[in-house]
């Protein structure tokens, strides 16, 4: 059995989806958060699944997420529809749920949130309303597990009864008139791709190309729908999308003020209101949201983050001693002895001691969003970004781009206009990702230990700069045009749930160590194994006649201008490619050290000019395979994966060989 | 080399399959982890076409 | 008179939506129908979008898009 989940964004349907499926999902508060389908198994009945659609506030034909789910409720025909919806903002998300009922399919009202409407001093007359609108309504809490149980029982009831909505027919007047007048019409043709002919009926009415053409009327048929609609229009007055939005919304308020008992305005609206006078303050708003920026960082990278690396890292060194000290007393064999210590100790455990910060910051970022401050965010910044062609809503695909690009790159699905996603992609890059946080650590530590915030923060800057100049340039050349209606909700403030930020915690932290010990322990044998023999799989005596110094050799006179151009960085920002934490795991190893003599070897590497110019490039440069082959999938194309990667590249080497150049003249 | 030696290169070879059937099976996987902003969640870790 | 016309804090009726395609439908979708009332909460910091208050909820429209309500302002009182 297949149950689709419907409703508005922002009211609960995450939180009720995890309920269901006991998954751990995240629950983000932000508009948009929620874009693909995500299905589960519903507890406790193995062969029913939920399939979670994207939060919309309409089946309009317009964006891509009414259209997924136009699809998915159209031809995948699910057993049932659970449509939740926010009691306490119940007029909006009313006005789906009259738009899922025409989709003839059982369906079942999930009447969310009414711990609030009650704790308001609200109530809402259930068996009244659940007569008028003609399906079932179970109230529920979702976020305290209230009423889930009755509800899956109903839902349940429901589909496998097959039973359809007792009305679906909420109009009166002209529009009740044309409406069923071209549900005659188009009958057959409605029939025959399977639409429900008053859904269909109702679009026509609503002036939907898509679904005219769907349906395949004869150019007699459809003069016969244009007059009909062209009439009803001038007997209202309004034009067609006006007369059925009107329609609707005054039966849905006609519904409410009949069954539904609720107080002007609800705490947790009063309290959303007074926060904001600060938060979107027109003098605190920027200043605040800086603040609380720095203060994420400062955090994540100074106090907590340095403290719980520096303990993983002096933990790591005390596990490889040990293991050496083992080896040697074994007298094992020195090459095997240099592949376990050299090889996957020194590489895996020099990344692995960024867990911390990287755990640290992923939950700030979460919280910020679960609370509902992200909203708020693009609302303040949205002005900024329109001046590069985009909405305030591509600023969170950037911010998530702090954390990692690949989800970041996913996030643009909220984006309706193709045009915006594709610049977002492109520009999500250029936010620092967390993986090259280790990078920036260890150089930062070895070259620039006092100001090390100071320099992590230069960068993290210069990749915001380096993001908007390319978004002017893209803006002035590829991406010309209109950006797209930005009309958005800003949802209440709510308290982030500790589960579902500890939830995430420990998402992250699994994600981060399945990396450290699968592609980052692959890289490095492989790369431990190019750099112990030569081509005749000899042992090297000297690392320089190695497999690797072989290649790395070869790209290296492409950094000789930027200043490091000696084989061992270049080798090891090629293997940044497939991960950028891999980047250090190599150096490591290239330079014969661990953990804690990286920044020893390197100071023989590099100066601080040329350790800043590296930085640069490591910022600007490729991102990993992974989010390279994101934007593959999300812009449908390899070709635009590849220009991704030669333009960064290109971008990357640009800047660095700038700053090294002009380093140089200030430096002397 | 002993057989000590054998034994360790075995266990490291087998981490290394492992390592990389891994990598190889999650190619479709995006999220890398993080699958509470992914949309594609649903298929981490279902088997890539065969 | 429209909505981006309108002062902070005050309140009115919506007389009629104007616009075409997605943005209307998008307006009419989320409640900006004729005779909603609507108050407006304030702006950006940087003057652009505005924030609106209907139906028991809050809204971010862009000045440019506002215009495209026409409104009438309700006297306090």
């Amino acid at each position: 059995m297949i149950l689709g989940l419907a409703g508005n964004q922002n009211c609960g349907k995450t939180t009720l989806f995890n309920q269901l499926t006991g998954s751990n999902q995240h629950v983000g508060n932000f508009p948009g958060v929620t874009v693909e389908r995500k299905d589960g198994v519903v507890r406790g009945h193995r062969d029913v699944t939920v399939v979670d659609l994207p939060g919309i506030y309409s089946l309009s034909p317009y964006s891509s997420e009414e259209i997924v789910t136009r699809d998915f409720l159209l031809s995948g025909r699910p057993d049932a529809i659970i449509n939740i919806v926010d009691a306490t903002n119940i007029e909006r998300n009313l006005y789906l749920s009259l738009q899922l009922i025409e989709l003839d399919l059982p369906m079942v009202i999930a009447l969310n949130m009414m711990d609030e409407v009650r704790a308001n001093g609200g109530t809402i007359r259930i068996a009244e309303f659940q007569k008028e609108i003609g399906v079932p309504v179970v109230p529920i809490s979702a976020s305290r597990n209230e009423g889930i149980a009755e509800l899956v029982e109903t839902v349940l009831e429901t589909a496998s009864a097959k039973r359809r909505p007792k009305r679906q027919d909420f109009c009166s007047g002209a529009v009740h008139r044309t409406v069923h007048s071209l549900a005659h019409l188009v009958e057959d043709h409605a029939q025959r791709i399977h639409v429900p002919p008053r859904f269909a009926a109702t679009k026509l009415v609503e002036g939907d190309g898509p679904m005219l053409e769907a349906l395949r009327l004869s150019e007699n048929e459809k003069d016969m729908v244009r007059h009909d609609v062209t009439e009803m229009e001038r007997e209202l007055g309004t034009d067609r999308e006006a007369a059925l939005a009107d329609m609707r919304y005054s039966f849905i308020e006609a519904l409410c003020s009949r069954t539904v008992v609720k107080p002007a305005e609800s705490k947790e609206h009063r309290r959303s209101v007074k926060l904001d006078g600060v938060l979107t303050d027109k003098y605190l708003a920027i200043p605040i949201f800086l603040g609380v920026m720095m203060l994420v960082f400062w955090l994540t990278f100074g106090v907590i983050g340095n403290f719980l690396s520096d303990l993983l890292s002096g933990g790591i060194t005390a596990v490889t001693d040990a293991a050496d000290g083992a080896l040697r007393a074994y007298g094992t064999n020195p090459v095997v002895r240099s592949l376990v210590i050299d090889g996957v100790f020194a590489g895996v455990g020099s990344v692995l001691q960024f867990l911390p910060t990287i755990v640290v910051l992923f939950f700030f970022l979460s919280i910020l969003e679960d609370t509902g401050y992200m909203a708020r965010v693009a609302f303040v910044m949205d002005k900024l970004l329109r001046r590069i062609g985009l909405s305030g809503r591509s600023f969170v695909p950037m911010l998530i781009g702090f954390g990692c690009s690949v989800p970041a790159i996913m996030a643009t699905r909220t984006l309706s206009s193709e045009r915006d996603r594709k610049m977002t992609i492109l520009l999500t890059p250029f936010m620092s990702c967390s993986a090259k946080l280790p990078i920036y650590a260890v150089f930062t530590a070895a070259f620039f230990r006092e100001k090390a915030a100071f320099v992590m923060i230069l960068l993290y800057v210069m990749g915001i700069l380096a993001g908007i100049g390319s978004g002017f340039l893209m803006r002035g050349t590829v991406f010309r045009g209109n950006p797209v209606p930005f009309v958005m909700e800003l949802p209440n403030y709510r308290i982030p749930s500790p589960k579902s930020v500890l939830l995430l915690i420990w998402d992250k932290a699994r994600g981060f160590l399945v990396r450290a010990f699968t592609v980052i322990f692959a890289a490095t044998i492989v790369i431990w194994f190019l750099q112990t023999f030569d081509t005749r799989f000899n042992v090297v005596s000297s690392g320089s006649e190695s497999m690797l110094a072989i290649v790395g050799r070869f790209f290296a006179p492409l950094f000789a201008p930027l200043g490091f151009g000696d084989w061992r960085s270049s080798t090891a920002l090629i293997t940044g490619f497939t991960a950028k934490e891999a980047v250090i795991s190599t150096l490591a190893v290239l330079t014969g050290t661990d953990v804690s003599g990286l920044p020893a070897a390197l100071s023989r590497l590099f100066t601080p000019l040329t350790a800043f110019t590296f930085l640069t490039f490591t910022l600007l440069y490729t991102p990993c395979v992974a989010a390279v082959n994101a934007v593959r999938h999300e812009m449908n194309s390899v070709k635009s994966a590849v220009g991704v990667v030669l333009y960064q590249c290109g971008f990357a080497w640009i800047v660095a060989f700038l700053v090294y150049q002009i380093g140089r003249l200030i430096v002397g | 080399m002993g057989p000590v030696d054998f034994v360790i290169l075995a266990l490291v070879a087998a981490l290394l399959f492992f390592a990389v059937r891994h990598a190889v099976r999650h190619r479709g996987d995006s999220c890398r982890g993080d699958c509470s902003r992914c949309p594609y969640h649903g298929n981490c870790g279902k088997r890539t076409k065969k | 008179m429209t909505l981006d016309q309108l002062g902070i804090g005050k309140k009115s009726r919506i007389l009629q939506v104007r616009g075409q395609g997605a943005l209307r439908r998008r307006l009419l979708d989320m409640g900006l129908t004729p005779r909603t009332e609507v108050m407006v909460r304030k702006m950006a910091p940087m003057g652009d979008p505005m924030e609106i208050h209907l139906r028991g909820y809050e809204l971010t429209i862009r000045l440019e898009d506002a215009k495209n309500i026409v409104i009438e302002e309700e006297s306090a009182g």
